[in-house]
This record gives structure tokens, C-alpha cells and sequence, in this order.
């Protein structure tokens, strides 16, 4: 007897092996439809346009468009928990800054940032400088402290919330040097220079990119910059680094992308070699500068690297400091 | 004047065919934004950047201002139409607006708002041009201090907007203020009545809360067969058009507004939103039609709307003169600078001059613009209201609910937008006004925020505050203010006990 198969047994035999063709071997022949990036602030703040202005550039070397979805909110953590969340196949990364080091620290985050995420590439950096009126007498950062220490409790510091890169940094002077400076919190960026410049508070820690035109114009003056070397910008790179003047307050934080955890290696690859190859450009790197902030790439391994000690080295600020009890008795 | 010759220089540069299109197109896409609540400036603004990169720096500086003045406008269209306020600001617009709408009034009603925003925009730009280094400097003598005793006296100033019952209004005033604790505390950053909800961390968005109290109610309220709307059957062109009674009434709310505005606008924060409420207040207390208001006194409108585009022009000055935006309007319009390589601040005006005196030309054009095209189109717009209610009220309330999905992409929003459309609906007519409410909404975390900065800059000690002279100045107005409505409230009763006294002895 032949074997003559049912017209059924074929379709279904058919659509069997059609399925098997279609089995995903996903890596090669990633990406084949568009990758969205979720960015954790609203439209135009300066990660977004750092992001915008990245991908446009990647988009080419990847083949495929990268959309962006704005998720603010709760400090960055709504856009965070759903990147956490996401699909690790690629297909969902996003955008991340310090704030995903610091915010699991206070006990407020539902995920360890650092260990739930893929890191792929760092974009940029930025560190906080402290800065004070420059009509006022303070003309480094020890006669700040000087006079902080013969009036304790008389010199203020303003900063742009609790806990954040703009606390950390004058916090751990005033602690290393054993001065009292009491912090007062401001909702912003713009009410805090407000405040500065009008002398209601006697200095306060920014990013460079809020404070460089003041600075240029005579208004303020740099006391103090957080990062590991000075600046290379003409003007920043007059200001001193913490670790110069003894103090150990690195406080840099970063402008990167990451995926879910657990994404494939090969994918994560073709990502760091599309970003490498953006960050080449004249063009990004001028326009990023633009913005005030520093184009520095970082690969995969690089950045996971920095996002762990970052975590550990602010864990130890925090403790000390007695932030982190702050922040705690407010929520036991 | 050398900064006249500047300025004429700056409309030559102005007046090319391209900043003139580009000036346009902001006004008219930022109308547009204004209008559709929830959208507002900052989705539109980003929106355009990647598109304004290939364009020469003022052309793109002029597109985003056009947009920035256009959306000032906007809101009060959708207010004054329909009941659905698109940003803080175009609240008190609903409040008088409205009922002016209804009545057949709502083309005067627009044509005074725009009249009133164009006087506004232009004194705030006159006052750019000739004082901005000295306003901004007095700009920064406000500290935390201030703002403390600013928001306590509008919080005083405020109170008796909605007249009626005061203990009524001051309890709505504290809900208000208790749904404004909801998120982050200045003071630690822990989160607040969040119930673990990650969109609540930030507090319920404030113009959810008056998007459903104004508009969803409103539409609830329609739906329910409530007051029906009379629509003459055909929009007469006198109807489009203040009467001379009107204006006459709204000329003088009109500089009173501009001049609220343009102070009010030298503070960080709502701005906009707080001025145009203590313009509200001050017309319901000096106006001649005061006892109009409640059923739609065109000075209800033209005071806040002027406020409001005051606050805007005059926000403008520390943000080019100091580079410090003071709101979210003036924060997107500097990013926008900051893409195309022009950083605002002190360096500004001697820096790129060129741009300085363009820029603010075209604000000059952007401004006239927004009344040449929108006074045209009041009739237009105006007979919106033909349209039957069977079909308005669902395509409004889809419009509410989409913009608030918009607000930051979150459907938490949508729900409060539902929450206070009930909210307000059921509490028509009883006597309890939603308006102490939103003031407690907004007044609240700032008062809350300014009294910790206050406590720590002053070591503890509130009595350091009347040193101060500002702040002295103002608790002090805020205290005799009190002083005085206990004064003649007593002073009241006494008289009406007296007249009883005398009509029982009679």
C-alpha cells in the first residue's frame, strides 16, 4: 500500500515545517524590526537630547530605527522598573544615570538597578562642582570650610534633593573635614541657582552644564569639582578636583544605556559596536559637549564596572554621612 | 536709545520671509498645543527640536517662541468654549469664561482674552527691552523667605474667592492642600500617601485634578440634563465682538492683569497659574462688574488672561538676562536655546546681539500675529458651540481624557481626571466650591516646601522673618488682611443684631 498522506496531514506537516524554518536564531539576524529605548525624564531635559542625538547616528549602523518613550517620573524609577521588566531580547533598552546606583540605596526602589541591568554603553559623563557667589570672600574651598568651622551651622548649602549626586559631594567634605553645614533642599536646578545667586544660600553643588555660563560671566566661582581628573574644558579645568584638595568625593555620574538582565552577549555586542561607532562622530561628540556635558564612551564591561564601584563608593558616602539615616527615619 | 536702533535692527533681521513663516507656524502650532489639554508646550516643543536642527539659530529661537506665546493663548479657547481648562493658568478663565459662553457672549469673551494677552505680551516685552538687568536682579532678592510669605498671602488674598461660606471654602482649601502632600516630601524625598504606586511618587498631577474638575464635571453635568446651554440661532456678528460697555469694563482689567502678571511672573514656580488667580481675586473685589462675577463679568477674564501672558513675557527676563528658567514653559524654551548653541544668561545680549534683539523683534511680530489670525477666527471657533450636545459633550470628554493620558503618559492621570469630574459634579450646587480646593492643590506643597528652606535658612527662628523686608512687608499685609475681614465680619453682625434689635421694638 503506498503512503498517501491526507491533504490534512500535509497542510499540517507544512505548517510544521514552516515553523521550524522560522525558530528564532534571533542573534544573527538581530535586530529585525525596530528597538524601542525607554528614557527614564521628560522630553528635553539633557538625557533625552543626549540620547536623541546618539541614536540618530546608531540608527544607521543598526539597520533598524530606535523609537523613544519618555517614561519621568518618581525620580527615574517608573522608567527603571519597566526596563527591569522588559523582554531581554533586545528589542527594549533604555536610558540610565547615577540615579540607578543611588536610588536602590535608600531602600525606596523596588530593584537593585545595578544588578538587574545589562549595561551597554556609557554616552557621557558629568561631575557636580561646588560654587559659591563670587562676590563673596570664599576664594577656595578651604576658606569655606575655614569659615564653616568657625561658625558651625552658619554656612548653607542648597541642593536639588536628598540623597542625590548634588548632596552627596559636600557632604562628605563637611564630614572629612568635620565642619557642620546644614543642606537646604530645593525642588530644582533653577530654583536652587535662583537662591545661589541671590545669596540666600552660600554655595551650592551643580552639574557644570547649569553652572558654566555664570561662571564665565563672573557670577559664580568653581570651588571644587567631583570627579577623578579636572575637567578639559577651558574654564571648568581651572577648578580644582576633590581628590587634589584630599577629599574623597568622586560623584560623577553617567549618561548610558542598558537592557534588561539576561540579554544575549551577541546582541548586547552588535549594540556596543552601533554606540562605539556613534560616539566616533565629530558631530555627536561636538554636540554633546554643547550641552555641557562630557562625551566619554564606555564599553559593556567598562560601564558595569563603574555603575558597581559608584555603587559601592556611595553606599560608603551615604552611611557616613548620616544620609542615609535621614532618609531611613523618615520610613521605619 | 541704543537699544531702540538695537531693536530696529533686530525687526530687519525679524521680517525675513523665513522667521516671519517660522513665527507663524510657532503661533499657530503653540495655539494649537494650548488648546489640547494635557499636550501642552513641553510634548509640542520636543516634538519640534529634532526638526529645528537644520534651521539657522533664530529661526529656530523664533519658531519655539512663537510656540511659547502661542500656547499662553491657546488654553483660553477650550476654557472659555467648553469648560476644559488646558493648563493651571485658563482655571479662572472656565470660572467667567464660560458662563459668558453660555450666555451668547463667548466670541466677546475669546476677542477680549486675545486683546488682553497681545497688551500683556507687548508690556512684557517693553519692559524686557528697557529694564530687564534691573528687574532681574530684583528678581533674585526673592529667597525661599519670600516665597513663603507670598504664597501665605495669596493663600490670605485667595480665600474669599469663591465667596459664600469661609469655613465652607477653608475646607476645601485643606483637602486641597491634603491631596497636595500626596508624593515626595521636600524634605527626605520619601514618598508620601504613595501606596507603593510609582506614579504617585510625584504627587497627583495638578492639571488632572483641574481638568476633571472643570471639564469632565462639566460634561457629566451636561449629560445629567442640567442648565441648558442657549445658542442663538445664529451667531450675529455683535456677538463675535465686545459691546463698547464691555470693553470699556475690560480695558482697566486689562492693565491691571498685564501689571499682576508682569510681577508675579519675576517668581519661580506656577507663575502663570498664581497670577492669574490673584487677578481673579483683585477683579471680584475692585472691579465695576463685580457683582457680575459667577455668572460671567468680562473682567473675570480679560484681568487673569492679561495676568497670565504678563507672568509669561515677564518670565522671560531672568531667563535671558540670568539664564534661570523659572517654569517648565521657560525650561523647554531654554533647551531649546541651548540646542542650537546659544547658552541664555548674562552673556547673552553682549554675546550674540544679533540674536538677543532678533529674537525679541519677533516676539514684537508673534504676539501681533496671535491676534491678527486668532481675532478673525472667534467666530469660527465660537460656533463650536452649535454644535449639538448629543455630539460635543462625548468628543469633549474623549479630548479630556486623551490629554490626560498625555500629561506624562500614565493612566493614573486619566483616573484622577475621572476622579474629579465625579468629584466636582456631585458637589455642584451644594455650596462647596472646587475652587479653594485647586488652590489648596497648588498653594500647599509650595508653602509646605518653602517653610522647611525657610526654617533651615533662618536656624528656627520664623520671628527673623519680619527682618527681612520683603517678607516682613507681605506677612505683614497678609496679618492686617486678616485682621481687617474679622473686623468687618464682627462689625457686620453687630449691625445686622442692632437692626433686629431696633425692627423687634417696632
Amino acid at each position: 500500500m503506498t503512503f498517501k498522506p491526507s491533504r490534512r496531514t500535509v497542510l499540517i506537516a507544512a505548517l510544521l515545517a514552516s515553523a521550524a524554518a522560522v525558530t528564532p536564531v534571533a542573534a544573527q539576524t538581530y535586530p529585525e524590526r525596530p528597538i524601542t529605548m525607554i528614557v527614564p525624564f521628560g522630553p528635553g531635559g539633557s538625557t533625552d537630547l543626549i540620547a536623541r542625538i546618539v541614536i540618530a547616528k546608531a540608527e544607521a549602523a543598526l539597520g533598524q530605527p530606535i523609537v523613544i518613550e519618555n517614561k519621568p517620573g518618581a525620580g527615574t524609577m517608573i522608567g527603571l522598573n519597566e526596563l527591569v521588566g522588559a523582554e531581554p531580547d533586545g528589542y527594549t533598552i533604555g536610558m540610565t544615570t547615577s540615579s540607578a546606583a543611588l536610588q536602590p540605596i535608600y531602600g525606596a526602589a523596588r530593584y537593585d538597578y545595578v544588578d538587574e541591568l545589562t549595561p551597554i554603553a556609557q554616552f557621557a559623563q558629568t561631575a557636580p562642582i561646588l560654587a559659591v557667589q563670587a562676590s563673596s570672600d570664599w576664594q577656595t574651598l578651604e576658606d569655606l570650610l575655614a569659615d564653616a568651622k568657625a561658625n558651625p551651622g552658619a554656612i548653607k548649602y542648597g541642593i536639588t534633593g536628598v540623597g542625590n549626586s548634588s548632596h552627596l559631594g559636600p557632604a562628605q567634605v563637611a564630614l572629612e573635614a568635620g565642619v557642620e553645614m546644614p543642606h537646604v533642599v530645593f525642588d530644582g536646578g533653577a530654583t536652587l541657582m535662583t537662591a545661589l545667586l541671590g545669596g540666600h544660600v552660600s554655595a551650592a553643588a551643580g552639574s557644570p552644564v547649569d553652572y558654566k555660563e555664570q561662571i564665565a560671566a563672573g557670577e559664580l566661582r568653581g570651588l571644587v569639582l567631583f570627579a577623578e581628573e579636572r575637567s578639559d574644558d577651558a574654564l571648568i579645568g581651572q577648578i580644582p578636583t576633590a581628590l587634589e584638595l584630599g577629599y574623597t568625593a568622586e560623584i560623577t555620574s553617567w549618561t548610558a544605556v542598558s537592557g534588561p538582565k539576561g540579554m544575549a552577549p551577541e546582541v548586547v555586542a552588535k549594540l556596543e559596536g552601533a554606540f562605539a561607532e556613534a560616539m566616533a562622530d565629530e558631530e555627536v561628540l561636538a554636540a554633546i559637549r554643547e550641552l555641557g556635558s562630557d562625551p566619554v564612551y564606555l564599553d559593556a564591561e567598562a560601564l558595569g564596572e563603574r555603575m558597581r564601584n559608584a555603587r559601592e563608593g556611595w553606599t560608603a558616602i551615604v552611611t557616613d554621612t548620616g544620609i542615609l539615616d535621614l532618609v531611613k527615619s523618615q520610613t521605619n | 536709545m541704543e537699544s531702540l536702533n538695537l531693536l530696529l535692527n533686530g525687526f530687519q533681521l525679524a521680517a525675513t520671509p523665513g522667521n516671519l513663516a517660522a513665527a507663524a507656524i510657532g503661533v499657530l502650532l503653540g495655539t494649537l498645543a494650548g488648546m489640547l489639554p494635557g499636550l501642552g508646550l513641553s510634548g509640542t516643543i520636543a516634538l519640534l527640536i529634532p526638526i529645528s536642527f537644520g534651521l539657522d539659530p533664530l529661526t529656530a529661537l523664533v519658531l519655539f517662541a512663537g510656540i511659547y506665546f502661542g500656547a499662553a493663548y491657546g488654553g483660553s479657547t477650550t476654557s472659555i468654549l467648553l469648560n476644559v481648562p488646558g493648563e493651571g493658568a485658563s482655571v479662572v478663565t472656565c470660572i467667567e469664561g464660560y458662563p459668558m459662553a453660555r450666555r451668547g457672549r463667548g466670541g466677546a469673551a475669546l476677542s477680549v482674552a486675545a486683546i488682553g494677552s497681545f497688551v500683556a505680551g507687548v508690556l512684557g516685552l517693553v519692559s524686557l527691552v528697557t529694564l530687564a538687568g534691573v528687574v532681574a536682579r530684583a528678581a533674585l532678592a526673592f529667597g525661599p523667605q519670600e516665597y513663603l510669605c507670598i504664597a501665605v498671602l495669596a493663600l490670605v488674598l485667595l480665600s474669599g474667592i469663591t465667596g459664600g461660606s469661609l469655613v465652607r471654602s477653608a475646607l476645601m482649601a485643606t483637602i486641597g492642600i491634603m491631596i497636595g502632600t500626596v508624593g515626595m516630601d521636600p524634605l527626605t524625598a520619601t514618598g508620601r500617601f504613595t501606596f507603593q504606586v510609582d506614579a504617585l511618587y510625584d504627587g497627583i498631577s495638578f492639571i488632572a485634578v483641574i481638568m476633571g474638575t472643570y471639564g469632565l464635571a462639566e460634561v457629566l453635568h451636561t449629560a445629567s440634563g442640567g442648565t441648558e446651554v442657549q445658542r442663538p440661532p445664529r451667531i450675529r456678528l455683535r456677538d463675535l465682538y465686545p459691546t463698547r460697555e464691555e470693553a470699556g469694563r475690560a480695558a482697566p482689567a486689562i492693565l491691571r492683569g498685564s501689571f499682576i502678571g508682569l510681577l508675579v511672573g519675576l517668581i519661580p514656580g506656577p507663575s502663570g497659574t498664581i497670577s492669574s488667580f490673584l487677578s481673579y481675586a483683585t477683579e471680584k473685589r475692585f472691579s465695576r462688574g463685580r457683582s457680575e462675577f459667577g455668572n460671567g463679568a468680562i473682567e473675570g477674564v480679560a484681568g487673569p488672561e492679561s495676568a497670565n501672558n504678563g507672568a509669561d513675557s515677564s518670565t522671560l527676563i531672568p531667563l535671558l538676562s540670568l539664564g534661570i528658567p523659572f517654569n517648565s514653559g521657560a525650561a523647554l524654551l531654554m533647551t531649546g536655546f541651548l540646542i542650537h548653541g546659544v547658552t541664555p544668561g548674562p552673556n547673552l545680549i553682549s554675546g550674540h546681539p544679533d540674536l538677543f534683539w532678533g529674537l525679541v523683534a519677533s516676539m514684537f511680530i508673534g504676539n501681533l500675529m496671535l491676534l491678527v489670525i486668532n481675532l478673525p477666527l472667534v467666530g469660527v471657533f465660537a460656533s463650536v458651540l452649535m454644535t449639538p450636545t448629543a455630539y460635543l459633550m462625548p468628543i469633549v470628554s474623549v479630548f479630556v481624557l486623551i490629554g490626560a493620558y498625555f500629561i506624562d503618559t500614565s493612566f493614573v492621570d486619566v483616573g484622577v481626571v475621572v476622579l474629579f469630574g465625579v468629584v466636582g459634579y456631585l458637589l455642584r450646587g451644594t455650596g462647596y466650591h472646587m475652587a479653594p480646593l485647586v488652590i489648596g492643590v497648588f498653594l500647599g506643597p509650595l508653602i509646605e516646601r518653602s517653610f522647611a528652606q525657610s526654617m533651615v535658612l533662618l536656624d528656627g527662628d520664623l520671628l527673623k522673618l519680619f527682618a527681612r523686608p520683603l517678607s516682613g512687608t507681605m506677612l505683614g499685609l497678609a496679618i492686617a488682611f486678616i485682621i481687617l475681614r474679622i473686623a468687618y465680619g464682627v462689625l457686620v453682625q453687630r449691625r445686622a443684631a442692632a437692626t433686629s434689635v431696633a425692627g423687634s421694638q417696632t
